[in-house]
């Protein structure tokens, strides 16, 4: 591949204590391509997006971002940057416009195109008419649609979205699909979920991630080529190992 | 970027009631101590203006509330810094800035900003009650800023710490008691305990350094200070936030480590040498911590190095420290005279040095110059002023008594000589001798002040003659007389244009203090340097009254009048004694005056007293007799500047309120400003909850 990577992970270690959250997992993302990152409960895919983002740093490894390491520039490489944490991280005092208003200023975007930026953003994420309301008078499906709507608002080339549908109800998760879908046409897009479902609907690529290592990655068209099923796949990644001592600190959180 | 976050910050605060609550109570508890301060002050007023060197309005109200509001910051700071970034963590909305293309630096300094913005609201609704007493009086504009400056330095200290404390943890309870207890323990680090041994304390503590504010003293080290522990914090804030996306784990705790330890080590070298270089400067528009301008004058023209040993126990009986007391009022003179150099010695540690030293007051000091020592048991700017100049004093000043014709000895410990003046004047520096016209010939000289004190043998007419040529060659005299026969010096009165009236001065007010009525009691003063700010009562004995006759030779002004409600009596002093509207004269009676005239571009001072009795062993310890015969001397021998030191009277002694101003005051102040602010509150919480 001869263009720069949207984004470039090698060999990220970090542990917490005695405890080895991810354990040397690289990864790929290219522009305009969606990949999902599959995995069980308690696998590291949030420690994992946190080193990604500059939020945690790595206790080895390297994160580029469109070329640009992290680490040497993170302000640089943090433009690029979108991020939905697992807990959206809404300021409950303020009110949704004020909220977009600052995000949109904390990643730089000019003053002039600050309304039409939240204009867009706010009506994609099914925000609309909810600008002067107080986020922590907001039902939980508009929390998450507003905590993707800061992520996107500055259009990054690389988006990362760490269970990005958790509290939608069905209607909304198709929206959002929709929307993930039509954003990995422009951007990258890394999206983190235990939902096989989600992956299959919107993922070009996924990565199963099992005890903080990266176990088995492919195409989605790879899979269907060999006709593979993502189910049989997961089961096996996950719990073929077969260690009893794990399954219980690992449930497998399948739907 | 930094006013992006700063704004954030304040529509996060201003958004919710919880500030506006604080904004309230800090405001009425403020408001509640300053009209409290304001009402004493208008009790007092009146005896104020009696006291010497009493306090100012802005000194006795707005000081002390300035004080309080730092200590009201002290504990508000901490409930809104805690949040500033732990609150952040525990809520998990940090990831936002961090993943954000913001430098840490930058979200540090943005929050510092925005808290700095609200403590700033406080402190100018603090600034704001002292603003009310200007319809009322003056102001010292200069301590209300000192103070309000103090204020916001030691707010952004609070604000700094409070910051770095919530970057460490994700607790924002745990980040709150934590300022707290570190902002208590820094604030009272001065507080004396019983080793009394302050140095490194006191120069750490925030309440030793917000003093000198709180005073009107802009202090360069208490400046510098201030601003590097600001600056420091600030510096530990950012490099901890910034350390969370670059190293992990125990890499981070040990580079963060360091890094505090380097910049508490370069804090430490430029704090001291901001101590080493420190000056004061008196921002006050009273003065109060400068001296006045007769003391500077006094320490400008002492060329060489001073010291003082200040013998004083750590705590005096009260448990106060007075060694505090002392080196604040001594402050004042190293201002002025930087080799000015001060020891403190207890007593009861080296009783050997105090017993050398002839210490006997609980709190004494020992001055030197140039190997002349003086001791001190009164601290106020008068007395030290007055022993500073003694000391710095050329030459010895010598007074001479008349002697060989019966006059009273300076050296006599009998009821009618003068030992006890005398050696209160050798005391003060003066070298007292007795002068023998005999023994000498021509024109008597080889002193600066001649003290004829009641001769009781007849003076021949040649000494007579040879005391008139002293007097024509500008000679000072003190002359004593008695009732009764002048012993030859009527020649002396005539040149001097004086009518000494025969009689003795009889003042039945005498009696109300068991005296006999031949005392005649001194109440009223002439306008002179030696009566100036004089107020005790002057008791002369078997007074005659002194009349200057019109002339033109001498300047005079009556220094004593006597006996309000008595009279000169004519007929027998030792027969019972009773007015007698045709012979005698109704008091008031003048019993002192003062001569003056120029004679060869100086002025020649005489003063003439109608009794040799006011300063004899008997009589000395009476009223104010020992400090009337003290100025008189003074001025006599050209110390005037000795008298009094004129202490600057202040410029906002008195305040006038009417009735309805105060209540109107009082009203906003405790009932419609916190109100407003708690109603601001409640319906921004209100408008922004309901859309």
């Amino acid at each position: 591949m001869t263009r720069t990577p949207a984004l470039l992970a090698t060999n990220l270690v970090r542990d917490f204590g005695a405890c080895s959250a991810v354990r040397g997992v690289s990864l790929v993302l290219a522009q305009g391509e969606v990949l999902g990152l599959l995995g069980p409960n308690g696998a590291g895919k949030t420690t994992l997006m946190r080193m990604l983002t500059g939020n945690l740093a790595p206790g080895s490894g390297s994160v580029e971002i469109c070329g640009i390491d992290l680490r040497d520039r993170p302000l640089e490489a943090k433009a690029h940057l979108g991020y939905l944490p697992d807990v959206p991280p809404l300021y409950p005092e303020l009110a949704v416009g004020e909220y977009l208003r600052f995000a949109a200023g904390l990643r730089r975007v000019p003053a002039a195109a600050i309304p039409a930026a939240l204009d867009r953003v706010m009506r994609k994420c099914g925000l609309e008419g909810t600008g002067r309301r107080l986020i922590g008078a907001l039902s939980q499906g508009y929390r998450q649609r507003l905590g993707i709507a800061q992520a996107i608002l500055h259009e990054p080339d690389v988006i990362v979205l760490d269970e990005p549908t958790v509290g939608l109800d069905p209607a909304q998760i198709r929206t959002m699909r929709a929307l993930i879908r039509e954003l990995g046409t422009r951007h990258g897009v890394i999206l983190s979920t235990h939902l096989l479902a989600e992956v299959e609907s919107v993922c070009d690529r996924v990565q199963i991630m099992h005890r903080g290592s990266m176990v088995h990655q492919d195409t989605l068209a790879g899979l269907r080529r060999r006709g593979l099923s993502l189910e049989a796949l997961f089961m096996q990644a996950t719990t073929g190992g077969g260690d009893t001592e794990d399954a219980a600190d690992e449930p497998a959180a399948l739907s | 970027m930094i006013q992006l976050i700063a704004r954030k910050e304040l529509v996060s605060l201003f958004g919710s009631p919880l500030a506006w609550i604080l904004l309230a109570l800090v405001h009425w508890v403020l408001a509640w101590s300053f009209l409290a301060r304001l009402d004493s002050f208008l009790h007092i007023q009146p005896q104020l203006a009696m006291i010497a060197n009493a306090p100012g309005a802005t000194e006795a109200i707005v000081a002390p509330v300035f004080a309080m509001a730092a200590v009201m910051l002290l504990m508000a700071t901490p409930l809104m810094s805690a949040r500033l970034i732990a609150g952040e963590r525990h809520n998990r909305t940090l990831a936002l800035l961090v993943s954000a293309p913001v430098a840490a630096r930058d979200i540090v300094l943005g929050k510092f900003l925005g808290l700095m913005t609200f403590l700033c609201v406080m402190i100018v609704l603090a600034t704001a009650l002292p603003a009310c007493l200007l319809a009322g009086g003056r102001l010292d504009l200069g301590l209300v800023l000192g103070n309000a400056a103090g204020l916001f330095l030691v707010a952004a200290c609070f604000a700094s710490l409070g910051l770095y404390l919530s970057c460490l943890g994700t607790r924002p309870a745990t980040a709150a008691a934590a300022t707290l207890g570190l902002l208590l323990i820094l604030w009272m680090l001065d507080t004396p305990g019983e080793s009394g041994n302050l140095g490194l304390a006191r120069d750490l503590s925030l309440l030793a350094h917000y003093e000198h504010f709180n005073r009107g003293l802009i202090d360069s080290f208490s400046l510098a200070y201030l601003t590097l522990f600001v600056v420091v914090f600030l510096t530990l804030s950012s490099h901890r936030l910034g350390g969370e996306g670059l190293h992990d784990g125990a890499g981070r705790a040990l580079r963060h480590g360091m890094l505090a330890l380097l910049a508490i080590l370069v804090a430490a070298s430029l704090g001291y040498l901001a101590r080493e270089t420190r000056t004061q400067w008196d921002i006050s528009q009273n003065g109060r911590n400068s001296l006045s301008q007769a003391s500077v004058t006094v320490l400008e023209n002492m060329h060489g190095p001073l010291e003082a040993v200040v013998y004083a126990a750590p705590q005096d009986a009260q448990a106060r420290d007075v060694r505090r007391i002392v080196r604040e009022f001594l402050a004042r003179y190293q201002r002025a005279k930087p080799d000015f150099n001060v020891t403190f010695v207890d007593p009861a540690e080296h009783p050997d040095h105090a017993r050398k030293a002839g210490i006997q007051a609980p709190v004494e000091m020992v001055v030197s110059f140039r190997d002349r020592h003086e001791r001190l048991d009164q601290f106020n700017e008068p007395a030290l002023t007055h022993l500073l100049m003694r000391l710095a004093r050329p030459g010895e000043r010598v007074v001479a008594l008349l002697g060989g014709h019966g006059e009273r000895r300076p050296d006599g410990m009998a009821g009618h000589d003068m030992g006890a003046f005398g050696s209160r004047l050798a005391a003060r520096g003066y070298t007292v001798e007795t002068f023998n016209l005999a023994a000498t010939a021509g024109t008597p000289a080889g002193f600066d002040l001649l003290v004829i004190a009641s001769p009781r043998i007849e003076l021949r007419e040649g000494e007579v003659d040879r005391l008139l040529a002293y007097l024509d060659a500008g000679g000072n005299l003190l002359w004593l007389v008695d009732a009764g026969p002048l012993h030859g010096l009527q020649p002396l009165a005539e040149k001097l244009e004086l009518t000494l009236m025969p009689g003795v001065v009889a003042d039945p007010r005498a009696r109300d203090l068991k005296l006999p009525m031949t005392v005649a009691l001194g109440i009223g003063y002439g306008r002179h340097p030696v009566t100036r700010d004089f107020g005790d009562t002057t008791m002369f004995p078997f007074a005659r009254q002194v009349i200057v006759d019109e002339n033109e030779t001498w300047r005079s002004v009556p220094l004593v009048e006597a006996a309000h409600q008595g009279w000169v009596e004519t007929g027998d002093a030792d027969a019972a004694m009773a007015f007698d509207a045709a012979y005698d004269v109704p008091g008031p009676v003048n019993v002192a005056v003062a001569l003056t005239r120029i004679l060869q571009d100086r002025e020649q001072r005489v003063a003439v007293v109608g009794s040799g009795h006011f300063l004899t062993n008997t009589y000395l310890g009476y009223g104010g007799n020992l400090d009337f015969g003290i100025n008189l001397v003074n001025w006599l021998t050209e110390d005037e500047d000795l008298m009094t030191i004129q202490l600057r009277s202040v410029l906002d002694a008195g305040l006038a309120f009417d009735e309805p101003t105060l209540a109107v005051i009082s009203a906003t102040l405790l009932a419609i400003l916190p109100l407003g602010l708690l109603m601001s509150g409640l319906i921004i919480g209100w408008l922004r909850g309901r859309r």
